[in-house]
C-alpha cells in the first residue's frame, strides 16, 4: 500500500524552477530519507506536500487521494502530520497545550456543545489529555507537560514537536531535519524514538543532513540536487553512487 | 532595581495564592458585587458601576479577538454602536421589550461582524487594524447622515428604558443587576470557549498562525467565529447601552471609543479574564478620581499608560493563567509527598 505519490511535480517561483519533475513513493511503515546539499529543493518539495505551495505542475496523492491544491489544515486532517526545520512551537502554550492543539482536526465538540459545557465535551477533554500525556511518554517527555517550551532543552523541544505531529494521527510523518543542531546524545535518543515510531503505524519521511543518522534510520533514500532528483535506493546504493558523490564533494577535474 | 524584584515577587506569590484559591476569590467578588447596590447608596457611584461593567463587558468580548486570538480590531466601537441603535429604534419604534432587542442586536451586529469579518480577516497585524479603523469610520458617518433612520446629529431620544415581560424598570440598583447578569454570562462565556478546543484554536493563531493551520486548524474559519462572537457581546453591550442611557447619538460610537476599550483590554492583560474586569473597572474609575485634577488629567493618564508599556507590556495580569499556576502548584505537592 502507497501512504505517499508525488508524481511528476515541478514547483517554479517566477523564472526560478525549484523542483522539477520530482517522484516519490512512501509505502506504509517505511521510513525514507531525502537528502541533498543545501539549496537542494528538499524544504520546497516539503512545503509542497504539506500545502504551503500549490505545484505548479504534477500531483501529490495521499494514499488514494488527490491532495495537491489542498489547504494545509485539509491535508492534516487527510492523515499527513509534520515538524519544522526550525522549531515552530507555540511559544505561550505549556507542552501539553501544543500537544492537544495537534489533535484538533480529530476532535468532534461542536460550538453549542462548547457553549453548554456538556458531558461529552467534558470526556473528550478528558480523553485528549490522557492521549496527550501518552505521546508525551512516547517522545520521553513525561513529567514536562507543564513546561513552556522555551524552558525546554532544545533537543526536547524537537521531540515535543515530534509528539504534537503525532497527536493528529498523521498517516505519514514528515521530519524537517529532526536533528540538526543536536548533540551526540540527543541525536541517539532521537534515532530510538524514530524507530518506535514504526511500531505506531505510520510511515516517516525526513530530511536530514547527518548522514550517519539517515544511514542508520532510513530503508531507502532520495537524493535532491538543484531540484532535481539524481537518485534513489537503500542507503548502501546511495553511499557508492557516483553522481552523489559528485553532487555533494564536487567532480575530480 | 531592588525595589522592582521585591514588587514582583509580591505580585506572583499573590497570583499563586489566588490561583489556589479560585473559586474563594471569584466567590467573594461575586458577593461583594451583589452587595454593593444595598451598601451604596450613592447615584454617582451607581452610575459609574453600571458603565463600568459595561465596560467590562466590551473589554471580555474584545479580548477574545485582541488578547486570546492576538488580533487588533479597531472597529468594536461601530459594533457597540450599531447594537445600540438597533435596540433604540427596536423599542422606540416597535415596542419591543429588552429581550428581544438584546437578540436583535446581537443578530444585526453579528451579520456586521461577519460581513466585516469575511475579506478583512484574511489580512493580519497592522492591515486588520487600519481596515476595522476605516469601518468605524464609516459606520459613524452613516449614523451621522442616515437622518430617516438615525435622525443623524441629533441623535435619538426618548429610547424606552427596560422592560421584561411588560414590567419597567426605573432604579438604578435594576440596572446594575441586569448589567451585572449580563457580566456574569459574558465572563461565563468566554471562560468556556477558552477552555476548549476552540480557545486552544486561538491561542494557536496568536502564537504562529502559519503552523496552526499546519497542525489542523482552519485559521480563517476560527478568526470569523471569533470576531463575530465578539462583536455580539459588543452589541449587546450597545442594547444595554441605549436602554439605560436613552438618548444616544454618533459621538459615542467613534474611533476614540474603540481605542479606550482596547486600552482597557491591554491594561488589564491580553489574554485574561481577570484583567478584562481589572483594565474596565480600573480605567472607568481612574479618571474619575482624577477629575479634581481638570487639566493634568490626560497627562497623568497618559504618563501612566507610558509606564506601564515600558514596565509591563502585556497588561497587569497579561497571559497569567490561573490554571496553569494551579497545577504547577499541585504537581510541586505531588514531588514534594513523593
Amino acid at each position: 500500500m502507497k501512504v505517499l505519490t508525488v508524481n511528476h511535480v515541478t514547483q517554479r517561483f517566477g523564472g526560478l524552477t525549484a523542483l522539477s519533475d520530482i517522484n516519490l513513493e512512501i509505502r506504509e511503515h517505511e521510513i525514507v530519507g531525502v537528502i541533498g546539499p543545501n539549496g537542494a529543493g528538499k524544504s520546497t518539495l516539503f512545503n509542497v506536500i504539506t500545502g504551503m505551495y500549490a505545484p505548479t505542475e504534477g500531483d501529490v496523492y495521499l494514499g488514494e487521494t488527490c491532495i495537491s491544491g489542498w489547504k494545509p489544515y485539509e491535508i492534516t486532517a487527510a492523515g499527513l502530520g509534520r515538524t519544522f526545520q526550525n522549531i515552530r512551537l507555540f511559544p505561550r502554550m505549556t507542552a501539553l497545550e501544543n500537544v492537544i492543539l495537534g489533535m484538533h482536526c480529530r476532535r468532534q465538540t461542536t460550538l453549542p456543545q462548547i457553549i453548554f459545557s456538556t458531558r461529552r465535551k467534558k470526556e473528550e477533554e478528558e480523553r485528549c489529555r490522557k492521549e496527550a500525556l501518552r505521546l508525551l511518554s512516547i517522545v520521553g517527555l513525561e513529567g514536562k507537560e507543564l513546561a513552556m517550551p522555551s524552558s525546554l532543552p532544545y533537543g526536547e523541544q524537537r521531540r515535543l514537536e515530534i509528539a504534537r505531529a503525532l497527536a493528529t494521527q498523521p498517516r505519514l510523518l514528515l521530519l524537517d531535519e529532526p536533528a540538526a543542531g543536536m548533540n551526540e546524545n540527543e541525536t541517539a535518543q532521537l534515532l530510538e524514538i524514530v524507530k518506535s515510531l514504526k511500531s505506531i503505524g505510520c510511515a516517516i519521511v525526513l530530511i536530514e543532513h547527518d548522514m550517519k543518522f539517515v544511514m542508520n534510520v532510513c530503508e531507502r533514500l532520495y537524493v535532491l540536487n538543484h531540484g532535481e532528483q539524481i537518485a534513489d535506493g537503500t542507503p548502501e546504493e546511495i553511499r557508492n553512487n557516483p553522481l552523489v558523490i559528485e553532487a555533494y564533494l564536487g567532480s575530480e577535474e | 532595581m531592588k525595589k522592582t524584584s521585591k514588587l514582583s515577587a509580591c505580585l506572583s506569590g499573590f497570583l499563586k495564592f489566588a490561583a489556589l484559591h479560585q473559586k474563594l476569590f471569584i466567590l467573594g467578588a461575586l458577593t461583594l458585587a451583589i452587595l454593593f447596590p444595598f451598601l451604596i447608596t450613592d447615584r454617582y457611584v451607581m452610575r459609574l458601576a453600571v458603565v463600568g461593567f459595561m465596560y467590562v463587558m466590551l473589554s471580555l468580548g474584545l479580548n477574545l479577538v485582541t488578547g486570546y486570538m492576538g488580533q487588533m480590531s479597531f472597529g468594536h466601537a461601530a459594533f457597540w454602536g450599531i447594537g445600540a441603535y438597533t435596540a433604540a429604534l427596536l423599542t422606540k419604534n416597535l415596542g419591543l421589550g429588552t429581550l428581544p432587542a438584546f437578540l436583535a442586536a446581537a443578530i444585526v451586529v453579528g451579520i456586521f461582524g461577519f460581513l466585516l469579518g469575511l475579506p478583512v480577516l484574511k489580512l493580519k497585524g497592522y492591515y486588520l487594524t487600519i481596515v476595522t479603523m476605516g469601518f468605524c469610520e464609516i459606520v459613524r458617518l452613516v449614523e451621522l447622515n442616515w437622518m430617516p433612520v438615525t435622525n443623524g446629529p441629533m441623535g435619538i431620544s426618548g429610547i424606552p428604558k427596560f422592560s421584561f415581560f411588560g414590567i419597567s424598570f426605573h432604579t438604578y440598583r435594576s440596572f446594575y443587576f441586569i448589567i451585572l447578569i449580563l457580566v456574569i454570562l459574558t465572563t461565563l462565556l468566554i471562560r468556556r470557549l477558552i477552555r476548549s478546543r476552540f480557545g486552544l484554536a486561538l491561542k494557536s493563531i496568536r502564537d504562529d498562525d502559519v503552523v496552526a493551520e499546519a497542525m489542523g486548524v482552519p485559521i480563517v474559519r476560527y478568526k470569523i467565529l471569533a470576531f463575530v462572537i465578539s462583536s455580539m457581546i459588543a452589541g449587546v453591550a450597545g442594547a444595554f447601552y441605549a436602554q439605560y442611557i436613552t438618548y444616544i447619538d454618533p459621538t459615542s460610537f467613534t474611533y476614540n471609543a474603540s481605542q479606550e476599550m482596547l486600552v482597557m483590554v491591554i491594561f488589564g492583560g491580553l489574554g485574561s479574564i481577570p484583567g478584562s474586569f481589572l483594565g474596565a473597572l480600573a480605567l472607568t474609575i481612574l479618571p474619575e478620581l482624577l477629575r479634581d485634577l481638570m487639566e493634568y488629567r490626560m497627562l497623568i493618564y497618559g504618563v501612566l499608560m507610558v509606564v506601564m508599556m515600558l514596565v509591563k507590556p502585556d497588561g497587569i495580569l497579561g497571559n497569567v493563567n490561573f490554571d496553569y499556576l494551579k497545577e504547577q502548584a499541585a504537581a510541586r505537592k505531588k514531588e514534594a509527598v513523593k
